[in-house]
C-alpha cells in the first residue's frame, strides 16, 4: 500500500498561475525522500495540500489509504518553513496543546529532545530566538509517531552544525516504517540521509525519480550532481 | 470541537477574569459617587468641589467604561479568530486533525459565550450601579434605581393586567428577540467579511475585512431606515386607521426585524462555512 498516493492533482492560483499540473505521484513506506527542484516548482504547495492548507482545484488524494480530509492529518506531521508558534505561551504549554490534539504525540520524547537541545519547557515562547522556536517547532513534530512526516525546508536558515544536529534528530526520532518527504535546496547537507529523490520541475511535473545508491551505481554521480545537470540554467 | 472550544475560551479568560470584576467594581464605586456627590450637595453646603468633580466625572465616564469593557472582548474575539485562521497559526490550526467546519463552530461558539458573560457582567453592573445609588442617595433625589424598579414593576404589571397591556410584554419579547438575533447576525457578518477580506487579498486582509464589514453594515442601516420611512409614509397616507392596527403592524415589523436578521446570521454563516471548506488556502 501506498502511504501518499495523488491522481490528476492541480492547483491553480487565481485564474493564471497553475503551480500543480495534473500531478501523479505514488510514495511507499519507510522511505526517506528528497523532494527536490527549483523554486516554486511545486514543492511546498504539493506539502500544503497533503496537510490541507490549501485546497485543491483538482484530482484525488489518498493519505494511508484513506481520501485526504481533516482525519489524515492523524498521519501526517508537517515542519512548515515558516514559524507558527509564538505569543505568550509556554513550550511546556504548546506540549500539552499537541499532545492533547495528535494522539501520536510522545510527550516523554519531546521532553527529552528539549533536553538535549537546552531548551527550558517553562520558557516563554515569545522569549526564544527565531533558531529556537524553529527547534522547538521541529520537536513538536518530531515527537509525533506518525506515519508520514512532511518537512518543508527543516535546515534552510540555520547554520551547519545545526543542520547536522537537525538532520540527525529527524532520523534518530522517526516512527520505525514511516515515510518522510523533506523538501530542500540543500541537497548536499540532507543526501547522506535520503533513500529516495524526487526531482520535481515547474508546474509540479516529475522529471526524475530513484535511489541515491542506484544514481551513484549506474552514473556514478551524487544526487547533488545530478541536481545541478538536470536543472542547469541554459 | 471540545477540545478546540476549550482553547478558544482560555485564550479570552486572562483577559476577561481581570478586566470583568474591574467592570463590576468600578460600576459600583460610581454608583457609590453618584450617590454621595448627590448627598454632598444636598446636605453638606457648601459642595466640596473636588469631591463633586470625581463624582461627575465617574458618572459620566461610567458608561463608556461599560462599552469599553464590551469593545475589548469583541476585538480579542475578532483578533483570536483572524489570528488563527488567516496568520502563520493557521499553519497550525488547519493541520489539526479537525475540520474546518468544526474550528469555524468553535470560534462562533466561543465568540457567542464571551459576549454572553459580557453582557451579564455589564447588566450585573448596572444593577451594583443603581444599587449603590440606591444606597446612599436620599429618598427625595432622582435615582436611576428607582426609575429601574418602577419601570420593572410596570412591565411586570402590564404583562398580569387588561389584555391590551399584553402587548408591552410582546414588544419585550420582540424587541428582546431582535437585539438577540441582531447581534449574532452581526458577529456572524463580522467573521464573514474577515473570512472574505482573507481570501481576496494576501495583505491587509484585516483592514479590507472590517472595511467589508462596515459597508456590509452601512448598507444594512440605510435599507432598514428606508424601510422605517416608507412604512411612517404609509401609515400617513392611510386616512382611517385604528390604533389596533398600529399595534399589530409594529408587532409584525418588530418580528419580521428578528427572523430577517436571524436570516442574515444564518445566510453569512453557511457562506463562512462555504469560503473556509472551498476556498481557504493559506499562502
Amino acid at each position: 500500500m501506498y502511504v501518499i498516493e495523488c491522481k490528476g492533482l492541480k492547483k491553480r492560483y487565481g485564474k493564471e498561475k497553475l503551480a500543480i499540473e495534473n500531478l501523479d505521484i505514488q510514495l511507499e513506506s519507510g522511505r526517506i525522500i528528497g523532494l527536490l527542484g527549483p523554486n516554486g516548482c511545486g514543492k511546498t504547495t504539493f506539502m500544503k495540500i497533503l496537510t490541507g492548507l490549501l485546497v485543491p482545484t483538482a484530482g484525488e488524494i489518498t493519505v494511508c489509504g484513506y481520501r485526504r480530509s481533516e482525519a489524515t492529518n492523524n498521519f501526517i506531521s508537517y515542519l512548515p518553513e515558516r514559524t507558527y508558534i509564538g505569543g505568550r505561551k509556554k513550550i511546556s504549554a504548546m506540549l500539552d496543546y499537541f499532545e492533547e490534539f495528535y494522539p501520536d504525540f510522545d510527550k516523554v520524547k519531546a521532553y527529552k529532545m528539549l533536553e538535549s537541545l537546552n531548551l527550558d519547557p517553562d520558557s516563554h515562547i515569545s522569549s526564544l530566538s527565531k533558531g529556537n522556536r524553529e527547534k522547538v517547532q521541529l520537536i513538536l513534530v518530531m515527537a509525533r509517531n506518525a506515519q508520514i512526516y512532511l518537512l518543508d525546508e527543516p535546515i534552510a536558515g540555520v547554520d551547519p552544525a545545526a543542520r547536522e544536529f537537525i538532520l540527525r534528530t529527524i532520523v534518530s526520532n522517526l516512527n520505525p516504517g514511516a515515510t518522510v518527504l523533506i523538501s530542500t535546496h540543500l541537497i548536499q547537507d540532507v543526501e547522506p540521509v535520503l533513500d529516495e529523490y524526487i526531482f520535481v520541475n515547474y508546474g509540479g511535473k516529475i522529471i526524475g525519480r530513484g535511489t541515491a545508491s542506484e544514481l551513484m551505481e549506474t552514473e556514478g554521480v551524487s544526487i547533488d550532481t545530478k541536481f545541478r545537470e538536470v536543472f542547469r540554467y541554459a | 470541537m471540545r477540545k478546540m472550544l476549550k482553547h478558544d475560551l482560555k485564550a479570552i479568560w486572562p483577559v476577561w477574569r481581570i478586566v470583568a470584576p474591574v467592570v463590576f467594581v468600578l460600576s459600583a464605586l460610581a454608583g457609590a459617587m453618584v450617590g454621595l456627590g448627590y448627598a454632598e450637595y444636598k446636605f453638606f453646603e457648601p459642595v466640596n468641589g473636588l469631591f463633586m468633580l470625581s463624582a461627575y466625572l465617574i458618572e459620566s465616564y461610567w458608561p463608556i467604561i461599560l462599552s469599553a469593557f464590551s469593545m475589548l472582548i469583541t476585538v480579542l474575539i475578532v483578533v483570536r479568530y483572524y489570528k488563527n485562521f488567516f496568520t502563520d497559526e493557521g499553519y497550525l490550526t488547519f493541520t489539526l486533525p479537525v475540520s474546518r467546519t468544526s474550528l469555524l463552530n468553535s470560534k462562533i461558539l466561543m465568540a457567542l459565550i464571551w459576549l454572553a458573560a459580557t453582557a451579564a457582567v455589564c447588566l450585573l453592573s448596572n444593577f451594583a450601579y443603581s444599587f449603590m445609588v440606591e444606597l446612599i442617595m436620599p429618598e427625595d433625589a432622582f435615582s436611576f434605581g428607582s426609575l429601574t424598579a418602577e419601570l420593572m414593576e410596570e412591565i411586570i404589571r402590564s404583562i398580569f393586567a387588561a389584555e391590551e397591556s399584553l402587548h408591552i410584554a410582546f414588544f419585550l419579547i420582540e424587541l428582546l428577540f431582535m437585539g438577540i438575533a441582531w447581534t449574532v447576525a452581526s458577529l456572524l457578518l463580522l467573521f464573514l467579511c474577515i473570512t472574505i477580506g482573507a481570501v481576496i487579498v494576501k495583505r491587509a486582509k484585516l483592514v479590507l475585512g472590517l472595511g467589508i464589514y462596515y459597508g456590509a453594515n452601512a448598507v444594512i442601516v440605510i435599507t432598514i431606515y428606508i424601510g422605517i420611512i416608507i412604512g411612517i409614509v404609509a401609515l400617513g397616507a392611510a386616512s382611517e386607521i385604528s390604533d389596533a392596527a398600529i399595534l399589530v403592524m409594529l408587532h409584525v415589523i418588530f418580528s419580521m426585524s428578528g427572523v430577517l436578521f436571524s436570516a442574515l446570521g444564518v445566510g453569512a454563516y453557511l457562506l463562512n462555512k462555504k469560503l473556509i471548506n472551498e476556498k481557504l488556502n493559506l499562502p
